[in-house]
C-alpha cells in the first residue's frame, strides 16, 4: 500500500489532549492522519474499518472519572464492539499512548494474551508516590520481536516523558509470566545507565511491576506504553527516541500485512 | 428578605447618603457614596427606582476590579512620591490617569509596529512568525485562593485560559507565580480565619496542576516565593499563552447578531467575586464570600475550547469575550460598549445549574467554563451544530441592537434597562492621595569570615531559592510537544532553569521565550527599584536563554490603595516601569491589577510580577543553564556592586539593610544585546542569570548537573572596595554567568568586550570551588553533592 493511501484514526473524547502532536507525526510520516471525536463513530459518520491504523491519543479523556479511561472503554465496547473486533482479528495495528494505554486495558484489548479480554485482566493503578508525576525517563525496548512497533528499535537507552498519576502497572503473577513468556512486554523502565530500574523511583516513576512501561498484545499489534512517544521524536524537543514506533506501525501497513 | 425569584424594587430615589450606604451594606456590595449618588441622581432622572438586578448592574461594572479606578483616575501626589522626573504633575500635583502616564505611555512612545494588539482585548499580541501571533494574558486569583485554595487556584488558570480564548486564539503554554506566608509558621501565630500556608500552598499547587494538565496545556514557567506578609493574603498569579492567525482575530460585530453563551451552566458560584476582590479580606471574609469561590471543571473548559477554535476556523463568529469576574454583566456589558451597540437579552434563556436563582443573580454569576460567542444570524445554526458535536451546552441568550441600552427581560418581564453610555462612563471620579516618606534603612555590620561553605548551603536550603522540583514535576511541561526547553535543565532534569522556549508550530524552529521576574523583598526597601529589578530580571531571564524582541506584561499585587502610603509605592514602582523599560525598549502589552490584598494582619509587601515574552529564531540554538564539560572558561557578564539589601544573605543574617540592587537599563540594554549575538554565533555554551544568592548560588546551580568549577574573586570586576561576601552574594542586576569553550574564547571576548571577564574554569571534580587571588584558603570549597543536596531539601 502506498503511504498516502494508509488512513490513521486519532480518536478523541472530552478531555483527550495528546491528539494534535500525535496527528502531526502520523502526517509528517506521510500518511493520512485526521483527529476524530468518537462521536463521529457512534452516529456512523465514520466507519472504524475505513482505517488501516487507530490511535487512542493521551489526555484525561472523560476527566478520569471512575478509573482513568473507563468511561471512554465502556463507550467503546457497548456501541462499537463488532468494529474493534474485526479490526483487531484484521491486525491492523493499534497504539495506545498514556491515557490511550489505560484505554486498552479497560477495554479489554491488552493484555491480550488470547484476544480481546471480557474482563478487565491488569490495571493502571494510582501511581506508587501518589502524585502525577511528569518528568523525562529512561527506557529499553525489551521486545524479542513480536511486537511490530519495536522492529528494528536500538537497543540502547531511550528517552521519553512522562506525565501521569496513574501508571503503576499492575497484574497478577501468572499473567505476568505469560506475558514475558508470550514476548508481551514492549518497554521496561531502566536508570540513566541502562541497567533494569528494579523499581526504584524515580527510574520507575510510578511503581509498576517488572519495571513495564508498555505491553503489545499476543500477535504484537496492539501496544499500550505510558512514555510519550510522540512528545520524543524531534530532535528540537530533546528527543527522538519515539519516532520508530509510528514509523513501524506506517511501515507495517505499508508492507501489508 | 426576598424569597421570591423576581427581580425587586430597590427604594433609593427619596434615601439620604446614609441610607443609601445602610442599602449598600445590606446588599454586601462595593458601592462608595458618591458612586451611590450618581446612581440616585441617574434614576431620579429616569423617574424610578432601580430594580436589585440594575443596582447589581453598577456595582459590578464600577468595582475596582472591573475597571481599575486606582490606575485610571485622579491621584494626588505629595512631594518625595516620585523618583525621577520622567512624571509631569498638574499644578495641583495631580496624576489624571497613572496607567497612560507610565505603563502605557512605554509602549506608546517605542511603537513598535510588532505590537498587534496592546491593553485593549482579552490579552495583549505581538507578531510571530509569518501571519501568526502570540496572545499573552497574566491575572490574579489571590482572594478565591486564600478561602479555598484548589478551586481558586484551578480556576484562576482556567479563567486565564478563557482570557486567551477571549482573542480567538489558541492556548500554548500556562504559566504562574505564587506567593505563601512561611511554611514553618506556628499554628499559634495565625490570625483568625486564616489557613496554615503549607495547606494552601499544597492546596494551589494541586489545583494550577489539575487544571492546566487536564486542558493538555503545558506549565512551562513559574516562581514561588514565601514571606510573612502573604501569611493571610496568598498570591496567585496565572498566564497563558496561545497562538492566533492575525485574520482569525475578528472584532465585527454588529446589529442583529446574537449574543450565544455557552459551555457549562450558571448557578451560585462566584457571585460577588468581583466586589470581594475589591476589598480587604477579614476573618469574617469565608462566612460572608464563600460563594464568591468558583468551582472548576477543566473538561468543559477543554469541550469549550475545541467548540471555538472550530467556530474560528470556519470564520463563523462575529466576536469573541470570556465570562469571567463579572459574569455575563460584565461580558454583555463590554461587548455593547466595544461594539458602539445595545442588546436585549432574555435571562430565561440562560442554562441553569439547578432551580432557584434570582434574576441579578444569574446576571452576575461567576459560574465557570462559559463563553459569550457573537453570531451573525445565519451562521447560528453551523455554530449550534459545532459546539452540540463537542458535548457543549449552546443557547442563543439575547441579540444586539441600534439603540444603546442594555434591556433584560425575565418572564416577559423587562426588569432593567440602562443607559450603556452611562454605565461605563459615569463612574464618579475617585480621587486618591499618594505618599512617600524614605524609610530610613541601615547596612548592617557583618563579621568577616574566612570560609562562606555554611551561608552558602543555608542561602540554597532557602525556601525562596531552594529547588522546586517537586512541583514542577506535578506540572505536565511537555504536552503539545512544543517545549524546546522545560523549567528544569540538565540530563537528570533537575537544575534550575531561567526561561521556557516553547514552539507553538511544530513545524517551525521559532520558538516564544518564556520568562518572569520578581523581588518583593526589595519592595519593603523600595517599589521603585523592586520595580526595575523584577523588569531586569525577566528581560535577563530571557536573555539567559537566547530570547529577544521582548514585550512584557506587568501584574500588581498590593495592600488597600486608599492608604497614601500604599498608593506612594503604586505611583513609584509604576514609574519605576516607565523609566526602566523605555531603556530596554520592551512594551508593555497587557497588565493587571489586583489592589485590597491587606488584612487585619496589615497588606502584603508590594508585589510586581512582569512576565517577558520574547522569540528565539532558531529553537535549535537554546542555551541552559547547566555547565556541559570540564575546562570550559568562566565569564562574569557586568559589573558587580554594594547592593545586598534584600538579598538572602542578609536574609539569613536576620537583616534587610538599605543597599537595594537598581537596574542600570541603559548599559544593560547593550550587554544583552551582545550575549545574544555571542549566542547566535554558537559562542556560550551554558549560561545563567545572578538573581537570589548572586554569584555563588548561580555558580553552584550550574554544577547541579555534576561538572564543577573553580573562581577567583579577584577577577571579578566590581564597584569600590567589596569584601568578599559582598562579591560572593551581592544582587545586582544585569549579571550573568556563561560558559565559553576554549576555542571559542577568543571571539566571545571580542563581542562581549569589557562587559565580560573571565572569572574561572569548569572542572571534571565534582566540587565548587572559590578563592580570592593569592589568599591560601579557599572561601569556598564544597562538593556539589553537598550543595545540591540542602538545595533540593529546602522545601519539606
Amino acid at each position: 500500500m502506498e503511504r498516502n493511501e494508509i488512513k490513521v484514526c486519532i480518536l478523541r473524547e472530552p478531555g483527550t489532549n495528546c491528539d494534535r502532536e500525535t496527528n502531526y507525526i502520523f502526517n509528517k510520516l506521510g500518511a493520512d492522519s485526521r483527529v476524530i471525536h468518537l462521536n463521529k463513530f457512534l452516529s456512523k459518520e465514520e466507519r472504524l474499518n475505513d482505517f488501516h491504523i487507530l490511535v487512542f491519543p493521551g489526555g484525561f479523556s472523560n476527566s478520569d472519572h471512575i478509573r482513568s479511561g473507563v468511561v471512554f472503554a465502556k463507550k467503546l465496547m457497548k456501541e462499537l464492539f463488532a468494529d474493534v473486533e474485526e479490526f483487531v482479528n484484521a491486525k491492523k495495528p493499534i497504539i495506545g499512548i498514556c491515557n490511550g494505554f489505560q484505554i486498552l486495558v479497560e477495554a479489554g484489548l491488552l493484555p491480550g494474551i488470547d484476544g480481546i479480554s471480557k474482563t478487565q485482566q491488569a490495571a493502571l493503578a494510582t501511581n506508587e508516590k501518589l502524585t502525577f508525576e511528569s518528568r523525562k525517563v529512561n527506557l529499553i525496548n525489551a521486545n524479542r520481536g513480536k511486537c511490530i512497533f519495536t522492529k528494528d528499535m536500538p537497543f540502547d537507552v531511550l528517552k521519553m516523558p512522562i506525565a501521569h498519576g496513574e501508571g503503576n502497572f499492575k497484574i497478577s503473577e501468572e499473567l505476568l509470566m505469560k506475558l514475558i513468556e508470550n514476548d508481551q512486554i514492549a518497554f521496561m523502565y531502566v536508570d540513566d545507565k541502562g541497567r533494569p530500574a528494579n523499581g526504584k523511583y524515580p527510574f520507575n516513576p510510578n511503581g509498576s511491576v517488572y519495571d513495564i512501561a508498555g505491553i503489545c498484545n499476543s500477535t504484537g499489534t496492539i501496544l499500550g506504553m505510558m512514555p510519550h512517544p510522540e512528545r520524543a521524536s524531534d530532535v528540537s524537543v530533546g528527543s527522538t527516541s519515539g519516532l520508530a514506533i509510528f514509523e513501524n506501525a506506517v511501515k507495517y501497513v505499508e508492507k501489508g500485512f | 428578605m426576598n424569597y421570591s425569584n423576581e427581580a425587586i424594587e430597590i427604594k433609593m430615589l427619596d434615601k439620604k447618603p446614609d441610607d443609601l450606604i445602610k442599602i449598600n451594606n445590606e446588599r454586601n456590595l462595593a458601592l462608595n457614596k458618591d458612586e451611590l449618588i450618581e446612581i440616585q441622581k441617574y434614576f431620579s432622572k429616569m423617574q424610578r427606582n432601580p430594580t436589585d438586578l440594575e443596582i447589581e448592574i453598577f456595582n459590578q461594572s464600577w468595582s475596582e476590579h472591573c475597571i481599575h479606578k486606582t490606575f485610571r483616575h485622579d491621584i494626588f501626589v505629595e512631594d518625595g512620591v516620585l523618583e525621577t522626573d520622567s512624571i509631569k504633575l498638574d499644578e495641583e500635583n495631580k496624576i489624571s490617569n497613572l496607567l497612560k502616564q507610565t505603563i502605557v505611555r512605554v509602549t506608546k512612545e517605542l511603537n513598535h509596529e510588532w505590537c498587534f494588539g496592546v491593553f485593549e482585548d482579552n490579552a495583549g499580541m505581538v507578531d510571530f512568525v509569518d501571519d501568526y501571533v502570540i496572545a499573552v494574558k497574566v491575572e490574579t486569583h489571590n482572594h478565591p485562593s486564600a478561602l479555598e485554595p484548589f478551586g481558586g487556584a484551578a480556576t484562576g488558570v482556567g479563567g486565564c485560559i478563557r482570557d486567551i480564548l477571549g482573542v480567538w486564539a489558541e492556548p500554548f503554554a500556562n504559566t504562574n507565580v505564587l506567593c505563601f506566608g512561611n511554611l514553618d509558621s506556628s499554628y499559634d501565630d495565625l490570625p483568625a480565619g486564616t489557613k496554615h500556608p503549607n495547606y494552601l500552598f499544597k492546596g494551589v499547587v494541586r489545583g494550577i496542576g489539575d487544571y492546566g494538565n487536564k486542558m493538555g496545556i503545558p506549565t512551562v514557567n513559574g516562581a514561588i516565593y514565601f514571606d510573612k506578609s502573604y501569611t493571610s493574603n496568598p498570591l496567585v498569579f496565572c498566564g497563558c499563552f496561545g497562538l492566533l492567525e492575525k485574520s482569525k482575530y475578528v472584532r465585527k460585530a454588529k446589529s442583529g447578531d446574537y449574543l450565544v453563551l455557552v459551555g457549562g451552566r450558571t448557578g451560585k458560584d462566584g457571585i460577588h467575586g468581583v466586589s470581594f476582590a475589591s476589598a480587604d479580606l477579614s476573618s469574617e471574609s469565608e462566612e460572608i464570600n464563600g460563594s464568591a469561590v468558583q468551582i472548576g471543571d477543566p473538561i468543559e473548559e477543554e469541550k469549550v475550547m475545541r467548540g471555538i477554535m472550530e467556530v474560528s476556523a470556519q470564520n463563523l463568529g462575529s466576536g469573541i469575550t470570556d465570562l469571567g469576574g463579572g459574569g455575563l454583566s460584565s461580558a454583555v456589558g463590554e461587548m455593547c460598549s466595544n461594539y458602539n451597540l445595545g442588546t436585549i437579552v432574555d435571562l430565561d434563556k440562560v442554562p441553569l445549574k439547578y432551580k432557584g436563582l434570582k434574576p441579578w443573580e444569574i446576571w452576575i454569576s461567576e459560574s465557570q467554563e462559559r463563553m459569550l460567542v457573537l453570531v451573525p444570524k445565519e451562521n447560528y445554526e453551523k455554530v449550534k451544530q459545532i459546539f452540540e458535536s463537542e458535548d457543549v451546552e449552546v443557547e442563543k441568550i439575547g441579540e444586539f441592537i441600534d439603540e444603546k441600552n442594555l434591556i433584560l427581560k425575565y418572564h416577559d418581564e423587562e426588569i432593567t434597562n440602562l443607559d450603556i453610555d452611562f454605565l461605563f462612563n459615569g463612574v464618579p471620579k475617585t480621587y486618591k492621595k499618594a505618599t512617600w516618606e524614605k524609610k530610613e534603612f541601615k547596612e548592617p555590620l557583618i563579621d568577616e569570615s574566612k570560609n562562606y561553605n555554611e551561608d552558602l548551603i543555608k542561602i540554597l536550603s532557602c525556601p525562596n531559592v531552594a529547588s522546586k522540583e517537586k512541583v514542577i514535576h506535578s506540572y505536565d511541561s511537555t504536552v503539545r510537544a512544543g517545549t524546546a526547553l522545560g523549567p528544569l535543565h540538565g540530563e537528570k532534569e533537575d537544575a534550575p532553569g531561567d526561561a521556557s522556549i516553547v514552539r507553538p508550530l511544530l513545524n517551525k524552529q521559532k520558538g516564544a521565550v518564556i520568562s518572569c521576574g520578581f523581588n518583593p523583598e526589595y519592595g519593603k526597601i523600595d517599589p521603585y527599584h523592586m520595580a526595575s529589578s523584577a523588569i531586569d530580571e525577566a528581560i535577563r531571564n530571557n536573555t539567559a536563554v537566547g530570547g529577544r524582541r521582548i514585550a512584557l506584561l506587568d501584574n500588581y499585587s498590593w495592600g488597600n490603595p486608599e492608604i497614601p502610603e500604599n498608593l506612594g509605592g503604586i505611583v513609584r514602582a509604576s514609574q519605576a516601569c516607565y523609566d526602566t523599560a523605555i531603556e530596554f525598549k520592551t512594551p508593555f502589552i497587557s497588565g493587571k491589577d489586583s489592589l485590597y490584598n491587606q488584612s487585619e494582619d496589615g497588606p502584603i509587601c508590594p508585589t510586581l510580577v512582569i512576565t517577558a515574552i520574547g522569540l528565539i529564531p532558531e529553537i535549535d540554538k537554546k542555551v541552559s543553564m547547566n555547565f556541559k564539560k570540564p575546562d570550559n572558561n568562566i565569564y562574569l557578564i557586568s559589573k558587580t556592586y554594594n547592593e545586598l539589601g534584600g538579598s538572602h544573605f542578609y536574609k539569613i543574617k536576620g537583616h534587610l539593610g538599605a543597599n537595594v540592587p537598581k537596574a542600570r537599563p541603559k548599559e544593560a540594554k547593550k550587554i544583552f544585546d551582545s550575549l545574544i549575538d555571542a549566542m547566535d554565533s554558537n559562542l556560550v555554551s551554558s549560561c545563567h542569570d545572578l538573581s537570589e544568592g548572586g554569584l555563588a548560588v548561580a555558580l553552584s546551580e550550574m554544577c547541579f548537573d555534576g561538572i564543577g568549577a573553580e573562581i577567583d574573586l579577584s577577577k571579578v570586576k566590581y564597584e569600590g572596595e567589596l569584601k568578599d561576601y559582598q562579591i560572593l552574594f551581592s544582587e545586582s542586576n544585569s549579571r550573568f554567568l556563561v560558559e565559553v569553550s576554549k576555542e571559542n574564547a577568543k571571539s566571545f571576548e571580542q563581542i562581549m568586550g569589557e562587559h565580560a571577564s573571565l572569572i574561572g574554569q569548569t572542572k571534571k571534580e565534582e566540587k565548587v570551588i572559590i578563592k580570592r587571588g593569592e589568599k591560601e584558603e579557599n572561601i569556598i570549597d564544597e562538593d556539589i553533592d553537598e550543595l545540591k543536596t540542602s538545595w533540593q531539601e529546602g522545601i519539606k
